[in-house]
C-alpha cells in the first residue's frame, strides 16, 4: 500500500499533465520543463521563456468614476545555465503624476527545482518585493527569485492597475531569450476605442477577436499569440534595440462619454498639426516668442545683407544667449517670459523661441517635428503622439529649403544634431502637413593634407598634417577637443605621434566653417635590413577592420554618409631610391567608391600619393552588409600599404 | 602607432559592451587594468570652497555641508550636476542652493520643483536603501557663482567625516575647512594624510571642544597608467567615534575592540536548517580528507547560490543569517561567506571572516586607525600549515583562489573569539603568466590558417570565466575577434574553457583562417607578426606620480610561421635579451625544416618606483618597444 501511495505522489509531482511537453497553466510544472537541459530550438540559450501570457482589460474606479486598466501578466520561464541567471530577477515599471500611483502588485512568484526526481518548490514572499524610484514618474517593483540554479523553472504573475489610459502597456512578444509562446489578450469596452501597431513581423501566428456580453455592455476580446520567436541580437550600427524587437504597440484613438459623444484622441495627422498649433505649449507660444522679439529681429535684420544671413544671425544669437537644459521634447514646459528670463530651457522652448524669431522675418518657416534615435522610429501610417520627442524648424527660402537648429552650439544653424538623423520628421503645417527625409544628401568629409619627410640619420619620420573636417565629422571632433590644448595634445598624441611643436587649431566658434587641425610630429621610422618601410598616410587612417561578422540580421546604420581624402606628399630620402610604390586601385558603385593613386615625381624629388573613399549612405540594408565589408577590407588594406625605399650602393 | 598585438584589448571590448550581461567584479579586475582616460586639469571653474562641519549634539551626528564654485565659461559646466546622496531614513534638511554674479548679487534661486530624488543605482546590487537628490544648478552670464549647502542628521554611525578638500579631480578646490564640535568628554579618533594638525580649542561655557583642519586641492590630479589612487595623493581626515551604536553598540579603540564588535554582530547567525544538514552529511561523510571536504563544500556554495545583493537600513553590515541563503539560494559576500562558515562549521571545520578592502590599488591597512575600512570579506579557513581563502561570491573559481583584487592585500581576521591583523598572499609570476601558442601556414595569395591556444592566468582568467559563465556564444565568439588584430577572419571553430576543473587558468582555442598576410613590396614579401602586449606609460617628461605595479605581467608568446613552398626567410629580426630590474624581456628566431619560429617573454615585475626612478623604468619599456618595432620579416 505504502509503495502505492508514494508512486501517486511522484507522479502526482512529475508532471499532472503526463504525457505534454508543456504546461499554459499557472502552477503546473511537466516533467518535460523540470528535466530538459536545452531549448531545442536555441541549445546556446541561457534561458528561455516557455510562456508568456499578458491581459489588459477595464474594471470601474468607484473613487474616481469611469475605469481603470488592469494588465495581468503571467510568466514561466526556464533558466539552462549561470548566464541565464539574471532572467530570475524580476522588474515591474509603475507611473505616476504627482500622487497619482499605478498599482503594481506582486501575486504570486515560485521556483520550481528538479531534485532526486521530484520537483521542489520553494516560494516567494510577495510582500518582500522592494520599490524602488526611479525618476519623478516612474517606480519598480523588484525582487530576485529564490533557490535559483542551473535548470530551475520559475513562474510568477503580477498585476498592475493604472487610470492613465491614453497608453495600454506595450506587450513584446520578443525577448533576449529565445520564447516558446506569447500571448496578449486585450479586452475593450465600447468606452474606450484603441488602435494597434506591430512591429518587427508581418503577422501574428494566431489572431482572434470576439465578443463577449456583459451585463452593462459587450466587451470585444483580441487575442494576439507568437509562438517559438526567436532571441533578439543585437548587432550594434543599429539605432536603438526598440526599433527592431517584435512588439505590439497600443495607442488610444479615443473614447466616449456616458451620453454616447465620441472624443477623437488622434485620429489623423492633419488634425495632431492643427490642435499643437492651437496649443499654447506649442503654436502659442512661437506666437508670443515672435512678439517679444521684433525690436531684436528688426536690429538683426539691419546688420544682414540677405535673409538667409539674417537667419543665421538668429541662430548665433539664441545659441549664444540661451542655454540647453538636457531635455527633450516637443511642447515646451515655461513660458516665453520664463524662458526669456531663466535664459535656459528644453529643445521645445529653444526650438520654438528659435522659430518665433524668424517668422518676424518674411520668410517661410514651420516647426518639424521627430524623434531621435534612441527614442524610436515614427511609422507615418498611425498617427501616434507618443512617437515624437523633438522639435525643430524647416526653412524655406524660395528654392531652398533646409533644417535648422539652435539648441548645439557647435553646430553650424543647418545641421541638425546626430541624434535626429532618424528617418523622417513631420512638417507641422495648418494647411496640409507633410514628412522631410531627415538624412543628409552631402557627406560628411574629412580631408587630409600629408608631408612626410623620412630621417633616417635619427630613426624618424617628420610628419607635417594638416586636417580639414566638415559637417558632423567637424562637429564631433569640435566635441572632442572643445577647443582645450589638453585634449588637442591628447587627441594628437593618443594616435602615437610625438609632437614636434605646438599644434594649430582654426574655425573651432566659427561653426559655419570647416574646423581644421594643423600639426608637426615625429612618428618611428621602420627599417627591415637596408630598407625602409614607410606608411604614405602615417597614423591617419583606420588599421582595424570594424566589421568583424561575416554576415548581419538588421539594417547598418551609420548616422551619416562620410567620405575621407587624403594628399600625401613623400620626400625621397638622400642616398636611398624608390624600390616599391603601391598599384592604383579604383572602386566605384552604388554603395561604395574609393581611389588610390602613388606617382613619383622625380622634379621635386617626392612621391605622391592621393587616395579617397566614400560611403555613400548613412544605412545600409541588412543584405547590403557582406558587400561593405569587403570593400572596408580592401580600403583598409589598400590605405596602409607601404612605400619601400632602399639605400643605394 | 606601433602594431602591437594588444593582448589586454578585449577588457575595452567588453567594458563597451552589453552591460547587462557583465557583472560587477568583473568591471573592478578591468579597472585595475585599464588606463583611466586623461582627465584635463583647466581654468574653466574652480571651487572656492568645500566645507564640513560636524557636530556632535545629545548622541546626533549632524553634518552641514557647504560649497561654492566659480564657473568661468561653458567649459566649466560639468560642475553644474549636483548629487546628494543619503540613506533611507535620513533626510537632506536646509537645503538652500543659489547663483551669484560678479557682482555678487544673487541672480537665480534653486526652486523646489528643480529637485528630483530617487532611489540610487548601484550596479550589482538587487537593491540598496540609498537615495540621492539631484538637481541642475546653471546660469549663462560667466562668470558666476553657485553656492550650495545642506545638512542631514544621523542617528546611528559609526564614522563621522571621511573628508577631502577635493571635489572634483579636474578642478582645483581653494582654501578648505573640516570642522568639528564635540562634547568635551566625547572620544574620538582621526586619521589625517597630506594635511596639516588641526587647530584645537576648547570653549567651557558650552562644554565643547572645536577641531579645524585646512587644507586645498592645488595639485589637480591626472590619472597615469599604474599609479596610486587619489585617495592616497590628496589631503584626506578620517574622524571615528570610539564608542558608538550602529545596529549595536560598539567600541574602535583597537583593533581587538572593532573586532568584538564585528563578533557581535555576527552571532548566532550560524544555524541551518535539517535539510541541508542532510545534504551535507551527503556530501562530506564518504571524504576524510580535510582540504578535500572543504573543497567539496565550497563547490557546494558555488553550484547552489548566487550573488544578490540586498540592503536595508543597518543591514549594510549586519549578514542575512545562514538559514536565509539556504533558503534563498542568494546573498552577498557577507551572506554569503556566513553561510559557507555555517557549512564548515557543521563539517566540524572552524573559519574565520577576513575583511578586506578589495579592488584598490592600496593594500594596506591605517592600522593606526582601527575603522571600518573594508568593503569586502572572504573566508579564511586554516587548514595544517596553509590557510585556504574561499571568495564565497565566485560561482567559479576553483576553492583557494582569491584573485588579483585582493591578493597582497592586508585583512582583518575575525574568528569565533580571535582578531589579528593578517595578509593575503602575494600573486607571483606563476599565478600570473599568460601564454600564446599560434601556428599558422601561411599563403602568397590565398588564406593563411591559423590555430591558436592561448592560456590565461590571473585578471584575464578572472574577466574570461566571468565571461564563459555570464555571456552567450555570440559574445564569446566576438571576443577571439578581439584577441587576434586581423582584419579578415573567418572562424572554423573556438572553444573558451578551464584547462582543468581545479586550476584558475582559461584556456581559447580555435582554428581560424585570415586573408594572407604577406604583403609584396617589390621583391619580396613583408611578414609582420602582431606585437607582444606592453601597457603605455607615459613618456619622461609627462609623468607626474610615482609607479605601482601591484602583482607582475608575465606573458609568454610563441609563434611558428609555415612559409610557403619555394620561398625563403632573406630577413630576419636578431635576437635580443633584456634584463632590468624592473622585468625582463626576451626575443629569439627558430628556425625548423619550413618553419619560422618566434618566441618572446615579458616580465613586468612588481614594485613601486618614486618619480625620481622613472626615467630609468621607461627606459626598460622603450627598449622593449623598440625592439619590437623591428620584428619583421623579408620573405623572398
Amino acid at each position: 500500500m505504502q509503495k502505492l501511495s508514494s508512486f501517486f505522489i511522484m507522479v502526482l509531482f512529475i508532471g499532472s499533465s503526463f504525457g505534454q511537453d508543456y504546461s499554459l497553466e499557472y502552477g503546473k510544472i511537466t516533467s518535460n520543463e523540470a528535466g530538459m537541459e536545452s531549448y531545442p530550438y536555441d541549445k546556446e540559450a541561457p534561458a528561455a521563456v516557455l510562456y508568456d501570457i499578458g491581459k489588459s482589460y477595464f474594471v470601474s474606479n468607484a473613487y474616481a468614476g469611469g475605469y481603470d486598466v488592469v494588465f495581468e501578466r503571467k510568466t514561466k520561464i526556464k533558466i539552462f545555465s549561470q548566464a541565464g541567471n539574471e532572467y530570475a530577477e524580476i522588474s515591474i515599471p509603475f507611473y505616476h503624476e504627482g500622487d497619482n500611483y499605478e498599482k503594481a502588485e506582486v501575486i504570486e512568484a515560485t521556483t520550481y527545482n528538479l531534485e532526486n526526481g521530484i520537483i521542489k518548490q520553494t516560494c516567494f514572499n510577495p510582500k518582500n518585493a522592494l520599490r524602488e524610484k526611479i525618476n519623478e514618474n516612474w517606480d519598480v517593483l523588484k525582487f530576485a527569485m529564490p533557490a535559483v540554479k542551473e535548470g530551475s523553472v520559475i513562474e510568477y504573475s503580477y498585476k498592475v492597475q493604472s487610470p492613465y489610459k491614453f497608453n495600454l502597456q506595450d506587450w513584446e512578444f520578443q525577448s533576449d531569450i529565445p520564447v516558446r509562446f506569447s500571448k496578449y489578450i486585450a479586452v475593450m469596452i465600447p468606452y474606450y476605442e484603441y488602435v494597434y501597431l506591430l512591429q518587427g513581423a508581418e503577422r501574428f501566428d494566431y489572431y482572434n477577436s470576439y465578443e463577449t456580453r456583459n451585463t452593462k455592455y459587450s466587451e470585444l476580446v483580441h487575442e494576439y499569440l507568437m509562438e517559438n520567436v526567436p532571441a533578439f541580437k543585437d548587432e550594434g550600427y543599429i539605432t536603438s534595440r526598440q526599433d527592431y524587437i517584435i512588439k505590439l504597440d497600443f495607442q488610444l484613438r479615443g473614447y466616449y462619454n456616458f451620453s454616447g459623444t465620441k472624443f477623437d484622441v488622434i485620429t489623423t495627422w492633419p488634425k495632431l498639426c492643427q490642435d499643437l498649433l492651437a496649443d499654447a505649449d506649442f503654436g502659442k507660444y512661437i506666437s508670443t516668442a515672435k512678439n517679444k522679439t521684433k525690436e531684436i529681429v528688426g536690429r538683426i535684420q539691419l546688420e544682414s545683407k540677405t535673409k538667409l544671413e539674417a537667419v543665421e544671425k538668429i541662430s548665433d544669437y539664441v545659441k549664444t544667449s540661451y542655454s540647453w537644459n538636457g531635455r527633450n521634447g516637443y511642447r515646451t514646459n515655461q513660458s516665453v517670459n520664463e524662458f526669456m528670463k531663466t535664459k535656459r530651457g528644453s529643445i521645445a522652448e529653444i526650438n520654438l523661441f528659435f522659430l518665433g524669431m524668424i517668422q518676424n522675418l518674411d520668410i517661410e518657416a514651420y516647426p518639424v517635428i521627430l524623434s531621435t534615435r534612441d527614442h524610436g522610429k515614427i511609422k507615418a501610417d498611425f498617427p501616434f503622439a507618443h512617437f515624437f520627442n523633438f522639435v525643430t524648424v524647416l526653412v524655406n527660402d524660395g528654392d531652398k529649403q533646409f533644417m535648422a537648429d539652435a539648441t548645439e552650439t557647435l553646430l553650424p544653424f543647418t545641421l541638425l544634431p546626430p541624434k535626429c538623423l532618424n528617418d523622417i520628421g513631420l512638417v507641422v503645417n495648418k494647411k496640409e502637413p507633410s514628412w522631410i527625409s531627415l538624412q543628409k544628401d552631402s557627406p560628411s568629409k574629412i580631408n587630409h593634407t600629408i608631408n612626410l619627410t623620412p630621417k633616417p640619420g635619427i630613426d624618424s619620420v617628420q610628419c607635417n598634417v594638416i586636417k580639414l573636417t566638415t559637417n558632423y565629422d567637424a562637429f564631433n571632433l569640435r566635441m572632442k577637443i572643445n577647443d582645450n590644448e589638453t585634449s588637442l595634445l591628447n587627441y594628437i598624441e593618443s594616435d602615437g605621434y610625438s609632437l614636434i611643436e605646438k599644434p594649430q587649431t582654426r574655425n573651432f566658434h566659427e561653426t559655419n566653417k570647416p574646423y581644421v587641425i594643423a600639426y608637426n610630429a615625429n612618428i618611428p621610422l621602420e627599417y627591415i635590413g637596408n630598407k625602409i618601410y614607410i606608411s604614405p598616410l602615417a597614423y591617419e587612417t583606420q588599421t582595424e577592420n570594424p566589421f568583424k561578422n561575416t554576415s548581419r540580421t538588421y539594417n547598418l546604420d551609420m548616422v551619416y554618409a562620410k567620405s575621407r581624402s587624403y594628399r600625401s606628399n613623400i620626400e625621397i630620402p638622400e642616398g636611398y631610391s624608390v624600390e616599391f610604390i603601391p598599384q592604383e586601385k579604383n572602386i566605384d558603385n552604388s554603395l561604395f567608391s574609393m581611389s588610390y593613386k602613388a606617382a613619383i615625381d622625380s622634379v621635386s624629388n617626392k612621391i605622391t600619393v592621393d587616395a579617397e573613399y566614400f560611403y555613400k549612405k548613412a544605412v545600409y540594408e541588412a543584405s547590403e552588409y557582406k558587400t561593405i565589408r569587403y570593400f572596408t577590407i580592401q580600403m583598409i588594406d589598400k590605405l596602409n600599404e607601404k612605400i619601400v625605399f632602399v639605400k643605394e650602393e | 602607432m606601433f602594431c602591437f598585438y594588444d593582448n589586454d584589448s578585449f577588457f575595452y571590448f567588453f567594458y563597451r559592451v552589453n552591460m547587462k550581461q557583465i557583472k560587477p567584479f568583473i568591471i573592478l579586475t578591468c579597472i585595475v587594468f585599464a588606463s583611466v582616460l586623461n582627465a584635463t586639469p583647466n581654468e574653466d571653474a574652480i571651487v572656492n570652497y568645500n566645507n564640513l562641519s560636524c557636530t556632535i549634539e545629545n548622541g546626533k551626528l549632524i553634518k552641514s555641508y557647504s560649497l561654492s564654485i566659480t564657473i568661468y565659461n561653458r567649459r566649466g559646466e560639468d560642475n553644474t550636476r549636483f548629487v546628494i546622496p543619503f540613506e533611507g531614513n535620513q533626510k537632506i534638511l536646509n537645503l538652500n542652493a543659489y547663483i551669484t554674479d560678479i557682482n555678487g548679487n544673487i541672480i537665480q534661486k534653486l526652486k523646489k520643483k528643480e529637485i528630483t530624488t530617487s532611489n540610487a543605482f548601484s550596479y550589482g546590487s538587487l537593491y540598496e536603501d540609498n537615495y540621492v537628490s539631484r538637481f541642475v544648478l546653471r546660469n549663462n552670464y560667466y562668470p558666476y557663482t553657485i553656492y550650495v549647502s545642506y545638512e542631514i542628521e544621523y542617528d546611528e554611525f559609526f564614522y563621522i567625516a571621511d573628508w577631502t578638500p577635493e571635489y572634483n579631480y579636474n578642478y582645483k578646490t581653494l582654501n578648505s575647512t573640516l570642522e568639528l564640535t564635540i562634547p568635551k568628554d566625547y572620544k574620538i579618533n582621526f586619521h589625517q594624510v597630506n594635511v596639516n594638525d588641526p587647530t584645537i580649542l576648547e570653549d567651557a561655557g558650552s562644554n565643547t571642544i572645536k577641531y579645524t583642519w585646512n587644507a586645498e586641492y592645488s595639485e589637480v590630479f591626472m590619472s597615469e597608467i599604474y599609479c596610486p589612487e587619489i585617495e592616497e595623493l590628496v589631503p584626506v581626515v578620517q574622524v571615528v567615534p570610539i564608542n558608538f551604536k550602529y545596529e549595536i553598540n560598539g567600541t574602535q579603540s583597537s583593533w581587538d575592540d572593532y573586532g568584538k564588535w564585528k563578533i557581535d554582530l555576527t552571532q548566532n547567525l550560524l544555524d541551518l536548517p535539517a535539510n541541508e544538514k542532510v545534504k551535507i552529511n551527503l556530501i562530506i561523510d564518504s571524504i576524510d580528507d580535510r582540504t578535500e571536504k572543504i573543497r567539496k563544500l565550497y563547490e557546494y556554495l558555488q553550484e547552489n547560490t548566487r550573488y544578490i545583493n540586498i540592503s536595508l537600513g543597518t543591514g549594510g553590515l549586519k549578514p542575512y543569517p545562514a538559514n536565509y541563503v539556504a533558503y534563498n539560494k542568494y546573498g552577498d559576500c557577507k551572506a554569503l561567506s556566513n553561510y559557507m562558515k555555517a557549512l564548515l562549521n557543521y563539517a566540524g571545520i572552524s573559519s574565520s571572516f577576513a575583511y578586506v578592502n578589495s579592488g584598490k590599488e592600496k593594500c594596506t591597512i591605517n592600522k593606526e586607525f582601527p575603522s571600518q575600512q573594508f568593503n569586502h570579506v572572504l573566508l579564511a579557513v586554516p587548514n595544517a600549515e596553509d590557510t585556504i581563502w574561499l571568495e564565497c561570491t565566485n560561482k567559479n573559481y576553483p576553492a583557494g583562489y582569491f584573485g588579483t583584487s585582493t591578493q597582497n592585500h592586508e585583512v582583518l581576521l575575525v574568528g569565533d573569539s580571535e582578531i589579528a591583523l593578517t595578509k593575503i598572499p602575494a600573486l607571483d609570476s606563476v599565478d600570473v603568466l599568460n601564454s600564446s601558442n599560434i601556428s599558422v601556414i601561411l599563403s602568397i595569395s590565398g588564406r593563411d590558417k591559423y590555430k591558436m591556444k592561448n592560456k590565461y592566468r590571473g585578471a584575464k582568467y578572472e574577466a574570461l570565466t566571468s565571461i564563459k559563465n555570464l555571456t552567450d556564444k555570440k559574445f564569446q565568439e566576438n571576443l577571439i575577434f578581439e584577441i587576434i588584430p586581423l582584419n579578415d577572419i573567418l572562424i572554423e571553430n573556438w572553444e573558451i574553457e578551464n584547462t582543468h576543473s581545479d586550476s584558475a587558468c582559461m584556456q581559447v582555442i580555435s582554428e581560424f583562417t585570415s586573408s594572407s598576410t604577406l604583403k609584396k613590396y617589390g621583391e619580396e614579401y613583408l611578414l609582420k607578426p602582431h606585437g607582444i602586449y606592453i601597457p603605455d606609460f607615459e613618456k619622461p617628461e609627462k609623468r607626474k606620480l610615482p609607479v605601482r605595479i601591484n602583482y607582475p605581467i608575465v606573458n609568454f608568446d610563441t609563434i611558428s610561421y609555415t612559409i610557403p613552398f619555394g620561398h625563403q626567410i632573406s630577413h630576419a629580426p636578431e635576437n635580443i635579451e633584456i634584463d632590468s630590474e624592473y622585468g625582463t624581456y626576451s626575443y629569439s628566431v627558430d628556425y625548423m625544416d619550413d618553419k619560422v619560429i618566434i618566441s618572446r617573454s615579458i616580465t613586468l615585475n612588481c614594485g613601486e618606483y618614486p618619480l625620481s626612478l622613472y626615467p630609468h623604468f621607461y627606459n626598460f619599456i622603450e627598449q622593449v618597444r623598440i625592439s619590437e618595432a623591428k620584428n619583421s620579416f623579408l620573405i623572398k
